[in-house]
């Protein structure tokens, strides 16, 4: 049962079209787990919908028709969807929108120590943006941290708790850079979550990269 | 995001705003199916009738359907893309990809999760992402088996047909105190972030977000009710 959802400014975001990127893998991944948020996105894209049949008109090309009907009839674009094949457990936990970002199965991944009893894969880092796997020994407890941009947490296995609230698989925290929180992962297996990290870097400090694979380094 | 800003800017039309191509042509169907568009309300018959043409398209490759689409949604995406940033240009050859998507992935439309029109939105929408951003936009494979297995029940819990939905929705975006229809349109029809919403109204980002998340609650609200 998932009981942690993406505030509907995000979903908004999302189906409107502007969220960026790394924000809408996050949505994408979770709507995957959540058909709560897929009815709210649906909605909130029929308001598109709305806008887009009521909305102004604008004269089309001549042969706009034609050239469509030529598209139409000409070779398919080549996708090119680098489709990887995956194991089965990799299959199992990581939600579709989310396995373009991997190039191998979970257990191959460049996972790094980062932190004790925490384990990180970098999936894409630009500028200020990273998308990371997290995996999280059980009962280990993440020393307490705040941010410097916004923390996205998606779990995708396991789970952990944080002060009075527990979070599970499909849940998603969203946490600005102005709380300070400890999560303790669940005792019976390992915690594996997405996190999305934006914002300005405002820790840079070695330790502090080393110590906590939360704050951006 | 640098990208999304970069290509919106760049894509400010430079002559837009003097109209040359006046004729719809190719599409004998165009004026009048425009012109009942805009002088009346569409009814659900009519977007029955969309999801209709896209049925034929898929089934039989209707080629005359598919006239109807184009002549109803051509000139709408278009303007539509042109709002969200693009150039004129622009936005004729992303209209022209738009629905080529649309004969392609007709198979695809299942008119018990979507509209005709949100369905051709979600197209017109990701074809522009791709084309302004590096990166692909993180989508949603419905087929996937995912779903299956770890997603909640599946949907369809609304009671009420998509049509329907979209009638709803359009009455109630009626009932929005205009400051509230004005940020909503800016999000969606503009394709503007909240961020730049606030800088454009000048406002305080904080009464974007909270006049989407209001009026985004209550219309969650109305088509609740309406399922009773």
């Amino acid at each position: 049962m998932i009981s942690h959802h993406l505030s509907d400014e995000y979903l908004v975001e999302y189906a409107a079209g502007s969220l960026p990127e790394a924000e809408s893998l996050v949505v994408a991944s979770h709507l995957a787990m959540c058909s709560e948020c897929r009815a709210r996105v649906e909605t909130f894209e029929s308001v598109g919908a709305v806008l887009l049949e009521d909305g102004a008109a604008e004269a089309v090309s001549n042969d706009s028709f034609d050239k469509v009907m030529e598209m139409i009839s000409g070779p398919e674009e080549e996708e090119t969807p680098r489709r990887m094949e995956f194991d089965r457990s990799t299959l199992k936990l990581i939600p579709p929108p989310l396995r373009d970002y991997l190039d191998a199965d979970l257990s191959d991944l460049d996972w790094k120590r980062a932190g004790r009893g925490i384990q990180e894969a970098r999936l894409k880092q630009d500028g200020d943006i990273r998308i990371s796997l997290l995996r999280i020994r059980p009962e280990q407890k993440i020393p307490a941290h705040t941010h410097g941009g916004e923390e996205f947490t998606l779990i995708l296995d396991g789970g952990y708790t944080d002060g009075d609230a527990h979070y599970g698989q499909g849940d998603v925290s969203h946490l600005d850079g102005s709380v300070d929180h400890a999560p303790v992962a669940d005792p019976d297996r390992p915690c594996l979550c997405l996190t999305v990290l934006t914002g300005p870097a405002r820790l840079t400090g070695r330790v502090g990269r080393m110590l906590n694979p939360f704050i951006r380094g | 995001m640098q990208t999304q800003i970069d290509a919106r800017n760049s894509g400010t039309p430079a002559g837009y705003g003097r109209p040359v191509l006046k004729i719809v042509s190719g599409t004998e169907a165009a004026p009048d199916i425009m012109r009942r568009g805009s002088a009346k309300r569409r009814e659900n018959d009519d977007m029955k009738h969309m999801a209709d043409c896209i049925r034929a398209v898929a089934e039989r490759q209707d080629r005359e359907a598919f006239r109807e689409l184009f002549a109803f949604y051509a000139p709408r995406l278009k303007a539509f893309l042109i709002k969200r940033g693009a150039s004129a240009g622009e936005a004729e050859d992303v209209m022209q990809e738009a629905l080529t998507l649309v004969w392609r992935k007709a198979a695809q439309f299942d008119p018990s999760k979507a509209s005709a029109s949100t369905w051709i939105y979600t197209i017109a929408r990701n074809r522009r992402i791709d084309l302004i951003r590096r990166a692909k936009r993180p989508e949603l494979d419905p087929e996937d088996p995912f779903f299956s297995s770890v997603s909640e029940q599946p949907d369809g819990e609304q009671e009420y047909t998509r049509n329907e939905r979209v009638k709803l929705v359009r009455t109630y975006l009626k009932t929005l105190p205009a400051e509230q229809l004005q940020v909503v349109q800016k999000a969606f029809y503009e394709e503007m972030t909240h961020q730049e919403i606030a800088a454009e109204l000048d406002m305080p980002l904080g009464t974007v977000k909270s006049r989407i998340r209001i009026a985004m609650r209550r219309l969650r609200d109305h088509l609740d009710g309406a399922e009773l």
